[in-house]
Parts: C-alpha cells; structure tokens; sequence
C-alpha cells in the first residue's frame, strides 16, 4: 500500500488531498513531500531545502491531531456526502481450496470489476454507476468492513460481499470513515460498536461514551 | 503408491522452497532466535505472532524448527499461483470479512494429528510496528481446542518492509537489518467446550496472550 494512503492528508498543513507521486507523497498545498527512508521512517522534504525523518506514528498522530479524516466528520448532517470513485466488484461465490483430496478452505469469486461513484451518508451509504444504477446500503445493513491490499471490502447483510478498490482515494482513509460513521450511527441508537472484524458486533452504550470510534477506545 | 509419491514431491517442494527462502533471508537480513526450545518437539500446538510485515509468515516458515500451517488471508488464494503454491508450504485460507467456520475446523484437525498452527491473531499487518488489538476469534479457537499456545514476537520486519512502503529486495550486502524472532513459553488454557464459558474466559484470555506477545517485542 503506498504512502499516500497512510498519510490521506498533509501532515505539514493538514490540506487534503495529498498528492501520489512515483517516490512518495506530495503536498499541493505546502509543496512538502514525503517518501520511505530506510528503517521505515518518512523523510519529509520541506520546499525551503530541509529534511526531517519522522516515525510513522508521529506523522499519524499529527493527522489525528488536524482533524483526522475530515475536519467536520462528527458534524456532517449528510447534505454532502463523501464520495470516491471506485472500482467494484462482488463476491459472488465461495470457491474451495483442496489439498490432498480435502478442503482446507474457502476463497471468494470475484466478479468483473465496474466503475462506480461511492457516496457516504449519514445513514446509508450508496453505490451508482451508468445513467440509472444505483445500490442503496442503510448503514445497519453493513455486517463487515476490512481494509485489504488495495481495497476494502465490505458484506452487506442478504447481499453479500463486495470489494471496493479507490480508484483516487485512500482505503485507509475510507475505513476510517466507515468505522467513524458506523459508530456515530450506532451511538445515535444506543448501542456501542465494540468489533468492526470479523463482523460488526455492538452492545448498549454506557451513558458516558465517548466519539472514539476506533475499537477498543469507545470507553 | 502414486500418493505416496505425491506426498513425498510435495515435501520436496516445501524443502525446496524453504532451502532458497532460507538462503535468501540469510543474505538480506541478519535474523536472530531465540527461545527455540519452547517450541514443542512433537503434539500440536498454536503458534501466536505479531504481524508487521508479510515477511512474517514467510520467515517463520523459512526458520520455524517445526512444519508449520498458517491461517492466511483468502483474497491471497484468489491467485491461481498462489492458489497452487500456498498449500504445498502449509497455508491454509480464512475469510476475513465474516465467521469462517471451516478455517476453525481445519485448525482442529491440525492441531489434533499434532501439527503446529501459526496464527495472527491481529488478523492484519499493523500501521505503524506496535501490536495491535488481538481479535477475539483466535482467542475463542485458543480456548475452544485447549492446546498450549505459543507466543512468539517478530522485531526488524517493520524496518524492512512496512504495510504501508515498498521492500528493495536486492539490498543484500553487510549491512544487513537486524531482525528478532523470539518465541516464548507454552501458555495452557483449559479447554472450554461451552460457548458461555469461553467468552467468559475471553477477555482475560486475550490480556494474557497480548501481555506475552509485547513482552517478547521487546528490543
């Protein structure tokens, strides 16, 4: 997964969104730019000439600290969805794998890849395509969302599961999303989003919940 | 005995494989055990690691002492490359995205013909090299077959390739990256036969495991 994934917004100046190139990342707003050191460190060159190493958490930290994924996450009342353009695709079967005459496993079929715009919303999240096409998913009807090499995949209750690649997105970014969404959904009802994988599992809310979406911090 | 024959140039595969891996590793890291001894010389039982790299699962198959089959993503057999190569070296698929029940009962029938079982309990490379949150269904598995886990914790990988970079695999030479792989001592659970109990048991089941996995990423 390359850098800019990780690193969905500027680090330096908090712009989004950050800029791939064939080294790195780059900021179009600040003209920082980012790329692998050794030791898994992040060089940062910054436009006046200096260098700086930093460690991936730092950066990460520095994200969480600008306003994470979207300045306005916890505020958007659904008018303006995120949206991304994606390529989808659908599990449409479960595949066997044998070895010495026995099935050792399950792998999923994957359809044909289509060009779609996914779009967020408060409530449900969506999936158009073509003139006409459309999927419209309420958000209880997610039952698994899980980041993968290049995509995240996401099993919709009754319909299955379906792999979503960003065509000019983070996948990182948008798990993040799902996860925060998904969490500011279920505190609307009550409940408390205490596993996102291997399914989403919640359980009722103590009074005194907090907005930490992320697994494990909710407390 | 065809079969027979089968088996055993299957054998050779999975010796050839790790002789080449082996001689690879050796020239592009310098790797380190220790704890070697914890490891059971016969009987199953769970192998527990920290992911921060695919390097992980490739080097323990390279070095482990034992014949190892490891829970691996099922997207990874959707390649029908890695769909011949991963079960001749001892991978097995899971599906992430939902309750994969047949990887459980492939597990079992591992651990029950005395076979080691390597798991992430993770259930995915992390970000930034720190352990995180164990998933609960390994630690269900752990308490539902009763056979002694052993935690193991791999340092040096991150350095190498991270989730989120790029690994430059011809950057052999003396300067070799240090990496660790240290095993730890067997911890027994009780078998819990009843789903109750288990997830009773689970919360300090998985402090347990997640305390001894830290402990040995210890630099």
């Amino acid at each position: 997964m390359p850098i800019e994934h990780l690193l969905y917004r500027c680090p330096g100046c908090g712009h989004d969104p950050i800029m791939a190139t064939p080294r790195g990342a780059w900021c179009e707003s600040c003209y920082t730019s980012f790329e692998q050191g050794n030791s898994s460190v992040v060089i940062a060159n910054f436009p006046d000439g200096k260098i700086e190493e930093y460690s991936v958490n730092t950066l990460m930290s520095t994200i969480e600290k600008l306003g994470g994924i979207s300045r306005d996450i916890f505020n958007h009342n659904g008018e303006k969805p995120y949206e991304a353009h994606v390529k989808v695709s659908r599990g449409n079967n479960h595949k066997s794998v044998r070895w010495k005459g026995r099935v050792i496993g399950f792998f999923e079929h994957i359809t044909e890849h289509q060009v779609a715009i996914l779009k967020l919303k408060k409530d449900y999240l969506t999936l158009a395509w073509g003139e006409q096409n459309s999927l419209v998913w309420p958000l209880e009807n997610l039952t698994a969302i899980q980041i993968s090499s290049k995509a995240i995949q996401i099993n919709i209750r009754g319909k299955g599961l379906y792999q979503i690649e960003f065509v000019s997105d983070s996948p990182r970014r948008w798990e993040d999303l799902l996860q925060c969404t998904l969490y500011r959904f279920y505190k609307n009802q009550g409940q408390r989003v205490i596993a996102f994988q291997p399914r989403i599992i919640t359980e009722t809310s103590p009074p005194q919940d907090t907005d930490a979406y992320r697994t494990g911090q909710g407390t | 005995m065809p079969i027979v024959r089968g088996r055993e140039l299957n054998m050779i595969f999975y010796r050839t494989v790790r002789r080449i891996t082996r001689l690879y590793f050796s020239a592009r890291m310098k790797i380190r055990f220790e704890g070697i001894h914890n490891l059971p010389k016969e009987g199953g039982f769970l192998l527990v690691m920290n992911h921060q790299s695919h390097l992980d699962s490739l080097l323990l198959h390279a070095y482990c002492p034992r014949l190892l089959f490891t829970m691996t993503k099922s997207s990874a057999f959707r390649n029908p490359i890695m769909r011949w190569v991963a079960p001749r070296v001892g991978a097995f698929p899971t599906r992430r995205y939902q309750v994969d029940p047949q990887s459980v009962r492939m597990a079992i029938r591992y651990l029950e013909e005395g076979k080691a079982v390597g798991v992430f309990p993770e259930g995915e490379r992390s970000w930034d090299g720190k352990l995180q949150k164990l998933r609960p269904g390994t630690i269900r598995l752990i308490l539902k077959t009763g056979f002694p886990v052993i935690p193991c914790g791999i340092m040096g990988t991150y350095e190498v390739w991270p989730r989120w970079g790029k690994m430059s695999w011809l950057k052999i030479g003396p300067k070799r990256p240090k990496v660790m792989i240290r095993y730890g001592q067997a911890i027994h659970f009780k078998k819990y036969d009843d789903k109750i109990a288990r997830d009773k048991k689970l919360p300090d089941a998985t402090k347990k495991i997640s305390e001894s996995i830290q402990s040995l990423m210890m630099p």
